[in-house]
């Protein structure tokens, strides 16, 4: 029963806590509870208390009355006359006794109808008085003369008074009350529970709609007519929606626009990647064609050149002799610039075929027909053994005959040549390179190093067309892989490069 | 001395001129026939006829309208390697011009500009020959 009792009052507390509706008709239901059983209190105390006091008014009206109509009687001792008047005053049903003493006190005359123990009776005294002046005649009614000297007394009367009409008089004013307190109250409560449902409504009808809102309705309005602050809160909250809609289509405008935008954008991209592509194919051509043409007059001039010597060299001084060599020379080196560049579109244009290398063997090659064809150099070179690579054989080949080549080449001032070739491991990435203690170069220079013809020795010092590392970057590039160059001047260079780690894996 | 017939086929005046300057250096009775495009190359083959082909030709592939490679095709749907030997003269030697050269039928690929011991390479197989 408690533990019911318990749980009742801690939903009871839930529900105050989480509904306003609830708040408000406890609330209001409260308020008229205590207002009604004060006005029922107040109105019944009045009444309880009115009634008293002309109950008692009655009372000692009756005594007064029956004391002035003994009064003579008692003088004369007429005990019949007394009887009668007090048979008179017995005609009033709600009187239940009389009794009449004498001066002494001794009791004259009693006349009494049943006592009923279930009631309640009073009782009302009053003085018989020997004289009646004019003035005592005239508080008979109302006045506290009349028993203002009781010594003046000839004798005394008593009534008692039957309450019971009275008490239910009062019963049923109490029950009309309690009637009236509750039926205000069934009325009270029955407006609340519809005022709090009233207010509370729209309230409710927020607190869905604004569910809607989140839950991704914009299209959710709150119908509430009233002018009062919630009517005010439902029109905010619905031009919060309106807003928030208008919102919602800018952002999705602004999106859509930025998905065009992107897509322009890529169709450019790819616009410009096919031109720059067909460009750069143009180049390519152009560079090929170039190349080939530059060929037949070339071997014109060195075919004349040729001619020249065999047949006229014993008519030349040794002047012109030299001039005549001169020429063959530089027609053997425009000779290798235009293999070069057929070079770089061979390499850009070569199906890669790649596999696993051993590049310590490959530099071993290289190196040796280095020497081969260099017999009088002496160059200490150091190969790590079994740095393995993945690309392409021919490419591969191709760089390291440029890169060990360059090395061999700038270390001819050397008295002794030193070239190394290794591999070391940074930042998870295999790097290779290859060190010379060669004649070096100014770090300043060192964005030309890969421009085709971009030499940064003179030709007589150091020969070559000045494109090997051009084709050792596309090389690099090709493979996905990077090259860079450090350098002290007079001091050394190392050429590091990068092959893809991930391709070596591959296999 | 011995005789040989050689037709040279060349748009290039300093390219005829340095080919027969070194044709004139073998040690042989050489007959050239001059062809400046494939034109002419076939009109005078066409005028010779099968019974006197020359000994080999000798063709530039660098050429107006009708290319090297062009005339190469024609000449080897008239006559056969062993027919009429051809020998290709070019200042650059593109691989896909070579292939295509040795698909069709050809004696030796020649850079040019000529030289005396490489042409002796080139024509000895077709001086040994009855």
């Amino acid at each position: 029963m408690a533990n019911t009792l318990q749980k009742f009052s801690a939903r009871l507390g839930e529900s105050l806590r989480s509904s306003f509706r609830t708040r408000l008709f406890a609330g209001i239901t409260a308020i008229i509870l205590a207002v009604s059983a004060v006005f029922a209190s107040i109105l019944l105390y009045q009444q309880y208390h009115s009634q008293k006091i002309s109950s008692a008014h009655e009372g000692d009206l009756l005594a007064r009355l029956l004391a002035r109509d003994v009064r003579l009687a008692v003088f004369a001792g007429n005990r019949q006359q007394i009887l009668d008047a007090a048979e008179g005053m017995f005609s009033f049903r709600d009187v239940q006794s009389i009794e009449v003493f004498d001066r002494e006190g001794r009791l004259i005359v009693r006349q009494a109808r049943p006592m009923d123990e279930s009631v309640r009776y009073s009782e009302f005294t009053a003085p018989i008085p020997g004289l009646i002046n004019r003035q005592m005649e005239q508080s008979l009614l109302v006045g506290k003369q009349w028993d203002s000297n009781p010594q003046a007394s000839i004798g005394a009367v008593s009534i008692t008074v039957d309450n019971s009409a009275a008490d239910r008089q009062m019963l049923r004013l109490t029950l009309t009350a309690l009637l009236a307190t509750g039926g205000f109250l069934a009325v009270g409560i029955l407006a609340a529970y519809l005022l709090a449902r009233g207010m509370a409504r729209p309230l409710q009808q927020l607190s869905l709609a604004a569910s809607a809102l989140q839950g991704g309705d914009d299209s959710i309005r709150v119908q509430v007519d009233s002018g009062d602050e919630v009517g005010q809160l439902a029109d905010s909250f619905n031009s919060m929606v309106d807003a928030i809609r208008e919102r919602k289509v800018e952002l999705e405008r602004a999106l859509t626009e930025l998905c065009d935008m992107n897509v322009m954008l890529e169709e450019k991209v790819r616009e410009r990647t096919a031109q720059l592509e067909s460009a750069n194919r143009e180049l390519e051509s152009f560079n090929y064609s170039a190349s080939h043409d530059l060929r037949a007059p070339l071997s014109r001039l060195t075919g004349f050149c040729t001619a020249l010597k065999e047949e006229y060299a014993d008519r030349l001084d040794d002047q012109g002799r030299l001039y005549l060599e001169r020429i063959g020379a530089v027609g053997d080196q425009m000779g290798k610039i235009i293999t070069s560049m057929l070079t770089i579109y061979q390499v850009q244009r070569r199906e890669m075929n790649c596999r696993t290398l051993n590049l310590s063997e490959i530099v071993q090659a290289v190196v040796a027909s280095l020497r081969e064809t260099d017999r009088g150099r002496e160059v200490n070179v150091s190969i790590r053994e079994g740095v393995m690579a993945y690309g392409d054989l021919k490419l591969i080949w191709l760089a390291m005959e440029n890169v060990i080549g360059n090395a061999w080449k700038f270390t001819s001032a050397r008295e002794v040549g030193r070239i190394e070739f290794g591999s070391e491991e940074m930042e998870g990435e295999c790097i290779f390179f290859v060190r010379d203690n060669g004649a070096g170069f100014n770090m300043e220079f060192a964005d030309k190093l890969f421009a085709p013809f971009q030499r940064l020795h003179n030709y007589e010092e150091f020969p070559g067309t000045g494109i090997g590392l051009a084709i050792v970057q596309r090389i690099m590039a090709r493979h996905g892989g990077r090259i860079w160059l450090e350098s002290i001047e007079g001091v050394g260079t190392t050429c590091y490069f990068t092959l893809p780690a991930g391709a070596a894996a591959e296999q | 001395m011995e005789g040989i017939s050689i037709l040279l086929v060349d748009d290039n005046e300093d390219d005829r001129f340095l080919t027969m300057r070194i044709l004139g250096k073998l040690t042989l009775d050489v007959r050239v026939d001059i062809a400046r495009n494939g034109d002419e190359a076939l009109a005078i083959l066409a005028a010779r006829g099968e019974a006197d082909l020359p000994a080999a030709v000798m063709l530039d592939l660098q050429m107006p309208k009708i290319g090297g490679i062009k005339l190469l095709g024609r000449i080897r749907e008239l006559f056969s390697q062993e027919q009429l030997p051809a020998i290709v003269l070019s200042s650059s030697e593109n691989p896909a011009d070579v292939a295509a050269c040795r698909e069709l039928g050809i004696t030796a690929y020649l850079p040019k500009p000529l030289d005396l011991a490489t042409l002796r390479e080139a024509l000895a197989p077709l001086l040994t020959s009855p």
